[in-house]
């Protein structure tokens, strides 16, 4: 405990980073899950294949996996494409900014799966009382679809959310020190590698227990005026 | 919606992605990997500590060079390396075919046998036909490996991410020996009265040439032949100098240079 104690600004600082890194990633896949899902509804063949694929291979393809290639990999391609044109020695693909494309990468999947879904619950009617009454595309979007998007799709966002937040553990083979990357690190140095398991843990489930309390907040906004009993 | 606030927002996520790190001159970019005591510890302020760590401030003011430590996972510290991302290892790598068809080594810092590490009254011998069905701890990519295959074939060999997993399985009985490095070893047993009272080394000092090569040394990249020389004659003035001794009998009350 006193070991606990003692490493506690460190584990504060990974657990900053674990955040940094999850509203970035959050954020960025909030983003794609929007492109995507608009493509899969709205687009043209092309667009809703593009967009099929991008799900299919995220679903299929390991995240570790995806993070090692995309840092060790880029950087070693980087590095090739510096020698071979002799435009730079060395450009640094920073661990962060990889780290935050891989997991908005594989959460934007899931997202636009999420949105897609939430799409399709919200009654057509409302789409042509839109048109009908004169707005334009972006007011329908704004007043119409956004805010009930969002009450359908928050419970799924929550969900992807949490994993998420744990999948942020896997940077630290990226050399990120995250809370786990910390934890781990001081548990072996210390030989004390229990006290520092359990002390992850406990931050992760306070890190979720608030998340839950947030998202209540926002469902119960964005569920006004919905009538829950048919 | 591609407007111009989208855009800026875009080009500056791009550039925060390839930030070019310009190589200062008088630094030296060491990549160590803690987790290992008493050779690569992370302090509770979140500096690093152990005798590699220290070494490599010895080495850097004999180059007249600052050392900047990046702390990094054992299995990705050589891609880093060749991904260019710092100039040296110094976390007790073994030197080692293997490795060298990767990365070039300097002379070794150290050497040390290995030991295995079991229940006092395990009642095995420490080759073939002793270890024959048992279940071996060794740290994943690492020499212990290459040791097993050749010398204990018919062990169950179980990989761990670092040795300290290993350790901990030991003591809760799931394997019934490790195969470590002594030096760290004794470290361990010393650490606790507890592991000293269970468990013993039940070999005498192991050695392979052909799995440990000759100690552990400071790993680079092919072709940075100045860089090597400069960290040869380094570490040789560290022996000269007295140094390397005073830091090696400071943790270990005895000299690691050799066996």
């Amino acid at each position: 405990m006193a070991d606990l104690w003692e490493y506690r600004w460190l584990l504060l600082q990974g657990t900053g980073m674990t955040l940094l890194l999850g509203f970035s990633g959050l954020i960025l896949s909030l983003m794609i899950g929007l492109l995507g899902a608009s493509a899969k509804i709205g687009g043209g063949p092309v667009a809703r294949r593009i967009a099929g694929g991008y799900t299919t291979f995220v679903r299929s393809v390991p995240d570790l996996c995806m993070m090692l290639l995309l840092f060790f990999g880029g950087q070693t391609l980087m590095n090739k494409l510096g020698a071979w044109t002799g435009w730079w020695e060395y450009i640094e693909v920073n661990a962060f900014a990889a780290g935050v494309i891989t997991i908005a990468f594989i959460f934007g999947a899931y997202m636009t799966e999420t949105f897609r879904g939430a799409y399709g619950s919200i009654p057509k009617g409302q789409f042509e009382a839109a048109l009908a009454i004169g707005m334009t595309r972006r007011q329908m979007f704004r007043l119409i679809t956004f805010p009930q998007l969002m009450g359908y799709a928050l419970p799924s966002i929550g969900v992807n959310w949490m994993v998420l937040l744990k999948t942020t553990a896997l940077v630290s083979v990226l050399g990120l020190h995250d809370l786990v990357f910390f934890g781990v690190s001081a548990g072996r140095s210390t030989r004390n590698p229990f006290a520092f398991l359990i002390a992850i843990m406990v931050i992760y489930l306070i890190l979720t227990a608030l998340s839950d309390l947030v998202l209540r907040a926002l469902e119960r906004r964005y569920t006004k005026g919905r009538m829950l009993r048919t | 919606m591609l407007n111009r606030r989208s855009l800026f927002a875009t080009a500056a996520a791009l550039m925060m992605t390839f930030t070019a790190q310009a190589q200062t001159e008088g630094v030296l970019r060491v990549a160590i990997s803690t987790g290992y005591p008493p050779f690569d510890v992370l302090n509770a302020d979140g500096t690093y500590g152990g005798f590699d760590v220290e070494f490599a401030n010895l080495i850097c003011e004999r180059m007249n060079r600052t050392c900047e430590f990046t702390d990094i996972e054992w299995d990705g510290i050589i891609p880093g390396l060749l991904a260019n991302k710092y100039d040296v290892i110094i976390a007790s790598m073994g030197i080692n075919e293997e490795r060298m068809k990767q990365v070039d080594f300097t002379e070794p810092y150290y050497k040390g046998p290995s030991a295995l590490i079991a229940k006092k009254d395990a009642g095995f011998t420490a080759d073939e036909a002793g270890t024959a069905g048992k279940a071996i701890g060794v740290q994943r990519a690492t020499a212990h490996e290459c040791y097993i295959g050749k010398h204990m074939t018919q062990a169950d060999m179980r990989q761990y991410a670092t040795s300290e997993e290993a350790y901990l399985d030991l003591q809760a009985g799931r394997i019934d020996a490790v195969l470590v490095d002594t030096i760290p070893g004794e470290e361990w047993l010393k650490s606790d009265p507890a592991n000293a009272e269970a468990f013993a080394p039940i070999s005498a000092d192991l050695y392979d040439m052909e799995c440990f090569g000759v100690g552990q040394g400071i790993a680079l990249r092919k072709g940075e032949d100045a860089l090597k020389a400069e960290l040869n004659a380094a570490i040789l003035k560290t022996r000269e100098d007295g140094s390397y001794l005073e830091l090696s009998n400071r943790y270990f009350g005895r000299d690691i240079y050799d066996f």
